[in-house]
Order: C-alpha cells, then sequence, then structure tokens
C-alpha cells in the first residue's frame, strides 16, 4: 500500500495511450464536424485518413526525440537544440497555449452546461468549480490521473457511442458525397491542419519521460491515434450523414445537436442530450487536469523547481480570467480557431523541425 | 491603446469581489499550506517562491481591485 501511494511518477503505455485519447475527447470534437465541413464541404467525413498519418508522424518525431534525449521532456531538448533563449521562447509559447486551452475548454464546456443542464447558474461559478477540482488530482501527480482517465474513459466512450447509434437510422448515406471533387490536395490539407486540434499528441511533449517501458511508447500512441480517429470517423460520418453539408455549417456543435435529434417511439427517457452532456463533464475533466498538471510541470523544470504542485493553484485565476474574457460563444469559437492555428504549429511542425534541427547539429544521443 | 481600453472595460466588467477572494484564497493556500509543505520536505527554494507567489497574488488582486472599483 505505501509502494502504492508513493509510486505516483510513472505510467505504463496503455494509460498513456487512455490519456491521449481522453484528453482529446474533449468539446472541440463536438464542434469537429462543423469546421472541418467548412474547409471540405462533404469530404469532411474523409479527413481521419490524412489526419491519421499526419498525427502519426507527430507522434513519431516526438518518439524519437525523447529517444535522442532520454529521461528529458521538451522543456530540456528544446533548449538544447534551439539554444537556451529560442528554447525558453518556444516552451513559453507552449506554457501559454495549453493554459489558453484550458480556459477554452472550460469556457466551452460551461456554455454547454448553461444552455443544457444549468439554466440560472452563473457561468462564472461553473467555470470555478470545474477548474477548482480539475486542479486537485493535478497536485498529486501523473499515476491518480491516469487511473482517473482510465475509469472516465471506460464509463463515457461505450455510453456516447451508444447514444450515437440511435441517430443512425436517421442517416440519409447520400449527404456524404460528392468524394474527391476538389481534389485530394484540399483533403491532404484539410487533414494536416486537423492534427491542430489533437491535443492528446501534446501529452508526449512532457509524458514520455514518465513511461515504464519507453520502448512501447509508439505502439501504444499509435493504438491511441487509432481509437481516436475511429471516434472522430464515427461522430464526422453520422452527423454529415444526418444533416447534410449545408446544415452542418450552420450549427455550432452538431456533434451535440445531433444527440438532440433522437425520437424514438419506444424511447420513455426523454432528453437524451442531458445525459450526453453529463459524459462530457466526465470527459472534460481528466483534460483540464492534465493541461494543469503539463503547464505547471513544464513551468517547474523551465524555473529549476523540484516540485511543480506549488504551481497548480496559482495558475487557477489566470486560467479562470482567461475563460471568462471572451463575451460570447462567437468569440469562444474566434479563440478556438486561433488555438487550433497555434496546434499545428507545436504538433505539425515543431516536432520534424526539433527532429532535423537535433539532427544537423549533432545533439542528443545516437542516431 | 485601444487593447488597454479593451482590458479595462473587462476588468470593469469582470473583475469583482469574488475573484478578488477566489485570487487571495490561492495567494493564502500558498502562503500556509504549500510552502510549509514544501519546507517540511526540505525543498527551501520551492518554499520561497510558494510564498512570494502567494504575497504577489494577494497584493496583486487588492491593488487591482482598488484600480477597477476606484480609479479606472
Amino acid at each position: 500500500m505505501r509502494a502504492l501511494l508513493r509510486d505516483n511518477d510513472r505510467i505504463t503505455p496503455f494509460e498513456l495511450a487512455v490519456l491521449m485519447v481522453i484528453v482529446t475527447l474533449e468539446m472541440g470534437v463536438t464542434t469537429f464536424p462543423r469546421t472541418m465541413t467548412e474547409k471540405v464541404g462533404t469530404e469532411s467525413w474523409l479527413i481521419p485518413l490524412p489526419g491519421f498519418l499526419f498525427s502519426l508522424l507527430a507522434v513519431y518525431f516526438l518518439v524519437r526525440l525523447s529517444k535522442l534525449f532520454p529521461g528529458k521532456t521538451f522543456v530540456e531538448y528544446s533548449q538544447e537544440i534551439l539554444g537556451s533563449i529560442i528554447g525558453k521562447l518556444f516552451v513559453i509559447i507552449v506554457i501559454a497555449f495549453w493554459v489558453s486551452t484550458s480556459a477554452r475548454i472550460l469556457r466551452q464546456f460551461a456554455d454547454v452546461m448553461k444552455v443544457n443542464l444549468l439554466f440560472r447558474t452563473p457561468i462564472e461559478v461553473i467555470i470555478f468549480s470545474m477548474l477548482l477540482f480539475a486542479a486537485y488530482p493535478a497536485r498529486y501527480g501523473i499515476e491518480p490521473m491516469a487511473r482517473l482517465a482510465i475509469i472516465v474513459a471506460f464509463v463515457t466512450i461505450p455510453v456516447g457511442l451508444f447514444l450515437f447509434a440511435f441517430v443512425i437510422p436517421q442517416a440519409k448515406f447520400d449527404n456524404l458525397l460528392p468524394v474527391f471533387a476538389q481534389g485530394p490536395l484540399l483533403l491532404l490539407k484539410a487533414g494536416f491542419l486537423s492534427v491542430g486540434s489533437l491535443e492528446g499528441i501534446e501529452l508526449l511533449l512532457v509524458l514520455l519521460p514518465f513511461i515504464t517501458q519507453p520502448r512501447k511508447s509508439l505502439k501504444a500512441s499509435t493504438w491511441a491515434l487509432a481509437v481516436l480517429w475511429s471516434i472522430i470517423f464515427i461522430v464526422n460520418g453520422v452527423v454529415l450523414a444526418v444533416f447534410g453539408e449545408k446544415e452542418v455549417m450552420y450549427l455550432l456543435r452538431p456533434g451535440l445537436t445531433i444527440i438532440q435529434t433522437i425520437e424514438l417511439p419506444t424511447l420513455f427517457v426523454e432528453r437524451l442530450s442531458s445525459v450526453y452532456v453529463a459524459t462530457w463533464v466526465a470527459l472534460i475533466f481528466p483534460s483540464i487536469s492534465m493541461f494543469l498538471f503539463l503547464a505547471s510541470t513544464s513551468l517547474a523544470k523551465l524555473f529549476g523547481l523540484k516540485e511543480q504542485k506549488i504551481l497548480i493553484y496559482p495558475l487557477t485565476p489566470v486560467i479562470f480570467a482567461l475563460a471568462i474574457l471572451p463575451s460570447n460563444v462567437l468569440e469562444v469559437e474566434n479563440i478556438a480557431n486561433f488555438l487550433e492555428q497555434i496546434g499545428v504549429f507545436i504538433i505539425g511542425i515543431m516536432p520534424l523541425f526539433l527532429f532535423l534541427i537535433a539532427k544537423i547539429r549533432k545533439k542528443g544521443g545516437s542516431y | 491603446m485601444v487593447i488597454l481600453s479593451d482590458i479595462f472595460s473587462w476588468m470593469k466588467y469582470s473583475y469583482n469581489i469574488g475573484f478578488v477572494f477566489f485570487i487571495i484564497g490561492v495567494g493564502l493556500g500558498s502562503i500556509f499550506l504549500d510552502a510549509n509543505q514544501m519546507k517540511s520536505k526540505g525543498l527551501t527554494r520551492e518554499s520561497l517562491v510558494s510564498k512570494w507567489i502567494g504575497i504577489s497574488y494577494i497584493v496583486i488582486s487588492i491593488f487591482l481591485y482598488i484600480l477597477v472599483e476606484f480609479i479606472i
């Protein structure tokens, strides 16, 4: 028991994979069908194919970087590769990105909660309570969070997919056509840009040194990506097949609206969307905890502190302020789009760039 | 100048006494809980950092509240 309580700084490759899936499946997935349909129209359901390949490339380079610098996180190796000043600047950008992403997720979550469940509760109260609860596990290290993610994954993902199954009878698969009408290049570009919305990959920047069997981290990450893109494929495809291209583009959260359309004559449970929102609550909780952990761990490493937990609660007012900053849903969506572009830079471009510079400057271990 | 004016108008709208208590609470937690915990673990630097974070949070939150309520 004593060993169990003290061993809180290592996770298995399986736990890493579950964390990657859970962290990515936040509110963004409900808006994903709209943002992708805006980019490529009816072909948006095919984006998971190039998206999987590009995200796999990003994961590959992150794992290679971790092998070049064993036991080091991106905070250390980016300073070794890019030099102290540029490296620190990159680390600060990534930390700011994580803090802003937590705020964005919290705000989107609070907006959905207010519309669907807590009509009279002020948005500040929803954000504040969720933030404090999410900060608590983040103080106790990576292992409790990984266990929490496993429990959440095995409860919420089957429930979410089960609810989606009710929608399939409404699907008109003609809505998925035409395919490749605009050529494959647009699809490839959209697939590359979609990598920016996969926050789960960013875990590898910090978590790879915490893995018990580092050799299995690539395999575990690949499985995580496969599961993740399969879920996105199902959500995207079903949403597009039910609503069609034009309607999807006018819906703020098509992934949520679709659940509100469920109508079955034998169904004795009303307002199924409430059940769906409740599953999202559980999904969002580990995401915010994880981003708090990543930001505090990176900050602690940047300033040479041995404990990250002292930075968790001091980060919460910053996240709270950022979360209540946008005055309406439109502003939240603009911020989300901006963060997605930063995500493309951090995940789509930087791992390859860092790897190439490390190779040219002969930094790190053996090649 | 436009950005500054936006920040001030946002603060006027969102920075209320509840937010001040939240920041002061975080500051007090840093000073009395985290700093002591770090000290008992023998982490002197972390204890000091925690204390300074706490003090600066309390001071800044009160200063901002005075700014929002009486000056802007």
